[in-house]
C-alpha cells in the first residue's frame, strides 16, 4: 500500500482533484479527508485567529490528521491511499515558526516526510477570476500565494514530490495527478 | 481567580444544547461555553462509514484530544468566572469497545484524572415521553439508546464529588431553574 499526500496552497485544487482521482480509479484508492476542513466546518471556535487559538487547533489538526491517516490505512484493501493534506502542513501556520511546531508535536520533520512515500503539490491558479474563496476558506490570492510558497519549503526535503503549478489549465493538471497516480498503482 | 468548570452531560436528547443556550442568555460574559467535540467531529464529516470497531476508536480518540484542547483554549482565552463544558473528557469512554478501563488506559489517564478536571458536572436525562424525543443529522439513536447510554453516562460519573442529576420527568422550563439555580450557587 502506497501513501500519497495532495498538498498545496489555498484553491489549488485539491478537493477537485479528489473526486477526480476517486472517480477514475474508485476503489483502487481511498481518499482521508483534511483534517482542518473537518475541525473548522465543525465549528471550531475560531475568534479572533489570536495565537492561541491557532496553537489549539492546530494541536488537534495534527493529531486528527494522525487517526485519519491511520485509520484508513487499517481499514481500506485499497493500493493507493490518498491524503488531502498531510501532518507536516501545519508548520507553516504555527505561530512560532516550522521547528518550535515539531517540537510542540514531539516529532521532527523528517519523522513526518517518512510518513508518505510521494508528494503532489498543487499551487494556486495564477489568475484571480479562477480563485475561490469558501466558507472555510478565508485567505485572498495574495495570502494564498504565500501560504503556497510555505508549504512548497517545508516539504522540499521530501524524495518523491511532483510541483504541479498553478500555469495550467485544470485539465492539464488533472491529467499529470492522473498519471502520476497510475504510476504508483502500476 | 481560576474560574471554575463545569461538565453539562447526559444522554442523547436531554437538552444540553438548549441548557447551554439559556446559560449563555442568562449569564452572559460571566459563562463561557466550551462546544462539544464529538458534534464537531462527526458533523465536520469524520468518515463515520460501518461505525466499525477501529472507526469508533479513531473517532473517540479524536473527541477525547479535542476535548481537552478546547477546555484549555477556554481556559487560556477567556475572563469568563465559569467555563461550562458541553460534555467532558470522561464522556469518551462509554463509548469505547473495550470498555471503560481500557478506554483510560488507552489514553494514558486515569478515571479519577479526568474527574477532577471539572468542579462540578451537570447530568440531564433524556425525556420520559418519547414524543419529545427529536434526532438530529448528528444523533443517530433510539429512545432505547438513549436511555442505555444515560445509564452508563450516570454510571461512569458517578464518584464525582459534585454532581447534580436533573431527570428526565421534570418540564424543560423546571430543569432550565434547576440548572440556573446550580450554577448562579456556583459563581458566588
Amino acid at each position: 500500500m502506497k501513501k500519497i499526500v495532495l498538498t498545496g496552497g489555498p484553491s489549488g485544487g485539491k478537493t477537485t482533484a479528489l473526486s477526480l482521482l476517486q472517480e477514475t480509479f474508485g476503489g483502487d484508492v481511498a481518499i482521508v479527508p483534511e483534517a482542518a476542513t473537518l475541525i473548522y466546518s465543525g465549528g471550531f471556535p475560531r475568534k479572533d485567529n489570536s495565537p492561541i487559538h491557532i496553537e489549539h487547533a492546530q494541536n488537534i489538526i495534527f493529531y486528527t490528521v494522525h487517526q485519519l491517516e491511520r485509520l484508513a490505512e487499517r481499514t481500506t484493501n485499497a493500493k493507493v491511499i490518498i491524503c488531502d493534506r498531510g501532518s507536516i502542513d501545519g508548520a507553516v501556520y504555527w505561530p512560532h515558526g516550522p521547528e518550535d511546531f515539531f517540537k510542540a508535536m514531539n516529532t521532527t520533520l523528517e519523522a513526518e516526510l517518512a510518513r508518505y512515500d510521494a508528494v503532489l503539490h498543487l499551487s494556486p491558479p495564477p489568475k484571480k477570476d479562477f480563485y475561490e474563496s469558501t466558507h472555510v476558506r478565508t485567505e485572498s490570492l495574495e495570502q494564498a500565494f504565500e501560504i503556497d510558497e510555505k508549504i512548497k519549503k517545508i516539504w522540499e526535503k521530501h524524495p518523491n514530490r511532483t510541483i504541479i503549478g498553478g500555469k495550467e489549465h485544470f485539465f492539464e493538471k488533472a491529467e499529470l495527478i492522473k498519471n502520476f497516480v497510475e504510476a504508483l498503482l502500476a | 481567580m481560576k474560574p471554575k468548570k463545569i461538565a453539562l452531560t447526559g444522554g442523547p436528547n436531554s437538552g444540553k444544547t438548549t441548557a447551554l443556550s439559556v446559560l449563555k442568555e442568562t449569564f452572559g460574559p460571566q459563562v463561557e461555553l466550551v462546544r462539544e467535540a464529538a458534534t464537531l467531529i462527526f458533523s465536520g464529516g469524520f468518515p463515520r462509514k460501518d461505525n466499525s470497531r477501529v472507526h469508533i476508536e479513531a473517532a473517540q480518540r479524536i473527541i477525547f484530544y479535542t476535548t481537552q484542547q478546547m477546555e484549555w483554549l477556554a481556559e487560556n482565552s477567556s475572563s469568563a468566572q465559569l467555563i461550562v463544558c458541553d460534555r467532558g473528557t470522561v464522556d469518551a469512554a462509554v463509548y469505547w469497545p473495550d470498555g471503560p478501563e481500557a478506554f483510560f488506559k488507552q489514553m494514558n489517564t486515569s478515571l479519577e484524572a479526568e474527574l477532577a478536571r471539572y468542579d462540578a458536572v451537570l447530568h440531564l436525562s433524556p425525556p420520559k415521553n418519547p414524543d419529545f424525543y427529536q434526532s438530529t443529522h448528528v444523533r443517530t439513536e433510539s429512545l432505547d439508546e438513549a436511555f442505555a447510554i444515560d445509564d452508563r453516562i450516570l454510571k461512569i460519573w458517578e464518584k464525582h464529588p459534585n454532581r447534580m442529576i436533573i431527570g428526565g420527568t421534570e418540564h424543560f422550563f423546571e430543569k432550565a431553574e434547576l440548572i440556573k439555580n446550580f450554577v448562579e450557587k456556583l459563581l458566588k
